[in-house]
């Protein structure tokens, strides 16, 4: 066999393995999903094509109207509270004391358990009665929150053990984007007469505005897809307050049994994201 | 006067890095807490789980609520199957992806560039788009309620094929090239050059795998219909309960999520002590 064929061959053959699985699980669905959201395929009936009727009742569900709110007022407080306190956090882990590797360690230990344990956590701590945030809160005289019976409070206790499981990570990526600012340059403006805080905005906050970029997207991103907190923490409730739409795909899935229309929620979550994404860019990197 | 200005100035400084140390304390304890609360309860008796003020050191100190996990819970067979899963998942994982980005790095074959965005592609749809027809497949497949189920979505990775290519590009062609003027057949260039080669992005790519295997809650919810093979994750969410109706045993609910967070956060210590410590280009020439 000539050098260039056996080459060829080995070529395809070295990446069947992967492939196949990835076309099977990972293309294939992606071409049924978008499939399977013309129709009304359901456990009852055989999937008949009703072509945009699944589009129209989303628009009139009111559930989905809901998981959409819930979805958008989680991303947008865990990316802009998120990004802030991390890059804070940053800010002071960053300096070099006796404590701030053990700070560094500690602050990341939240990113390494599953949303799962950390929601079964935090389930404990927003307990009804026996809160331990309750308890410390009282101390200020804050009177005992509901934090998961309320459905006014739900989506906020979400958000904000969402927060605390992310920092670290965020805080890791921000660490990293200031330790490529030169100490010169700061140094250079402290020395024209600005004040470590307008250095701050001036100099600092600027250089790091790729890194804010790529958080505030990523962060975005994986923010619309929110599903364990959803399912854990909360159960959506009460009285689907908190459902997140990933959750209302599952919920209308294995719950009642539409999968026709299931796969219309998450076409149009998918169209979201990578509209949100899209938008994100345009903004953040036209400021540029 | 000089003088006096320089040690006000380091007086400043010195105050500045007090307050921050303070600081990074007080954040450090309030990041622990909940991880503070969680062990500490898991050692306590029910009753005791509701005193207040607080007894963070329990007292008295009893294990019995990981007995009733290892019991009641089956907290061992959940442990087994996710250690089944993630352990079976990521070695296909690591080697099917980094058959394939050797491939991609190193081979020339018609489609190769097509081929190599379709799965880069692939790596921005949401899971939960792939969600039903997934199921629908395995269901198809006679798979459900399985473990190949769990695993196969699992066998191959566009990130790793990404991140294993991008990589093997950076190994100079000059190892293959010797190799193979000495007789090295191809597939051994693979195995004995280019993999040990990749060692550090290749146990980096393990630990992330391992930690997104095992606390995958959403591929198991879907596969799996109360089952045998229902991993640590599954069986964790399953103890939420609603605190209203029935009565979920709070200390050993701790106690299993103790047990549920051990793995990962063990093979992140052990991966990154291997990762600080090995270089990650080690020379590769002998002579």
């Amino acid at each position: 066999m000539k050098r260039k064929d056996l080459e060829t061959l080995q070529g395809y053959l070295y990446i069947l393995p992967a492939t196949a699985v990835l076309g099977i699980f990972g293309i294939l669905p992606i071409f049924i999903s978008f499939g399977l959201s013309f129709t009304d395929y359901s456990v009852a009936s055989a999937a008949q094509f009703v072509a945009l009727d699944n589009f129209a009742s989303a628009f009139k569900d009111p559930l989905f109207g809901k998981s959409i709110v819930n979805s958008g007022i989680f991303t947008v407080s865990t990316v802009t509270v998120g990004v802030v306190v991390s890059l804070f956090l940053a800010l002071i882990v960053g300096v070099k004391t006796s404590a701030s590797s053990a700070s560094k360690a500690v602050f990341f230990l939240p990113v390494m358990i599953s949303w799962v344990a950390a929601s079964l956590v935090w389930k404990w701590l927003y307990h009804p009665t026996y809160s331990l945030l309750n308890y410390y809160l009282s101390f200020l005289g804050v009177r005992p929150i509901d934090w998961i019976g309320s459905p006014k409070n739900s989506l906020g206790s979400i958000v904000i053990m969402s927060i605390w499981k992310e920092l670290g990570y965020n805080m890791v990526l921000f660490i990293a984007a200031l330790d490529t600012i030169p100490a010169e340059l700061v140094e250079a403006a402290a020395i024209d007469g600005a004040g470590s805080i307008r250095g701050f905005f001036q100099i600092t906050l600027p250089l790091l505005r790729p890194m804010i970029a790529f958080i505030v997207c990523v962060t975005a991103i994986f923010g619309l897809q929110m599903f364990t907190q959803s399912y854990v923490l909360t159960a959506g409730g009460p009285n689907y307050s908190s459902i997140s739409v990933v959750h209302y795909i599952y919920m209308s899935a294995f719950r009642f049994l539409k999968f026709g229309y299931s796969s219309t929620i998450s076409l149009l979550l998918f169209v979201l994201i990578m509209a949100v994404t899209f938008a994100q860019l345009r903004l953040l990197g036209q400021a540029k | 006067m000089q003088e006096e200005v320089v040690e006000d100035s380091e007086m400043k400084r010195r105050i500045g890095l007090i307050a921050i140390l303070v600081a990074q304390v007080v954040l450090l304890v309030l990041m622990l807490i909940p991880f503070a609360y969680m062990l500490s309860t898991s050692f306590k008796r029910n009753v005791d789980v509701y005193v207040f003020p607080v007894r963070w050191v329990p007292r008295p100190f009893v294990v019995i609520n990981y007995v009733i996990a290892l019991k009641d819970l089956h907290i061992f067979t959940l442990f087994r199957n996710s250690m089944i899963v993630s352990i079976l998942a990521v070695s296909t994982s690591l080697f099917t992806s980094s058959l394939a980005a050797y491939s991609f790095a190193r081979k020339t074959f018609p489609g190769k560039t097509a081929l190599f965005f379709l799965i880069l592609g692939s790596m921005m749809v949401p899971f939960q788009a792939i969600l039903i027809p997934l199921f629908l497949i395995m269901k198809n497949l006679g798979l459900y309620n399985t473990f190949p189920a769990l695993i196969l979505p699992w066998c191959a990775n566009a990130y790793g094929i990404f991140l294993l290519r991008q990589y093997i590009t950076t190994i100079p062609e000059e190892y293959d090239y010797a190799a193979r003027i000495d007789g090295c057949p191809d597939f051994r260039i693979f195995t004995r050059i280019i993999l040990p080669l990749s060692k550090p992005i290749l146990l980096s790519l393990g630990v992330f795998l391992f930690i997104w295997t095992w606390t995958d809650l959403l591929l198991p919810l879907i596969m799996t219909n109360a089952s045998a093979i229902s991993t640590i994750e599954l069986g964790l969410s399953q103890l939420g309960g609603q605190y209203g109706g029935t009565q979920i045993n709070i200390p050993v609910a701790m106690a299993g999520c103790t047990v549920a967070i051990l793995p990962p956060l063990i093979f992140f210590v052990l991966g990154g002590r291997t990762l600080m410590s090995g270089n990650l280009m080690q020379g590769g020439i002998k002579g």
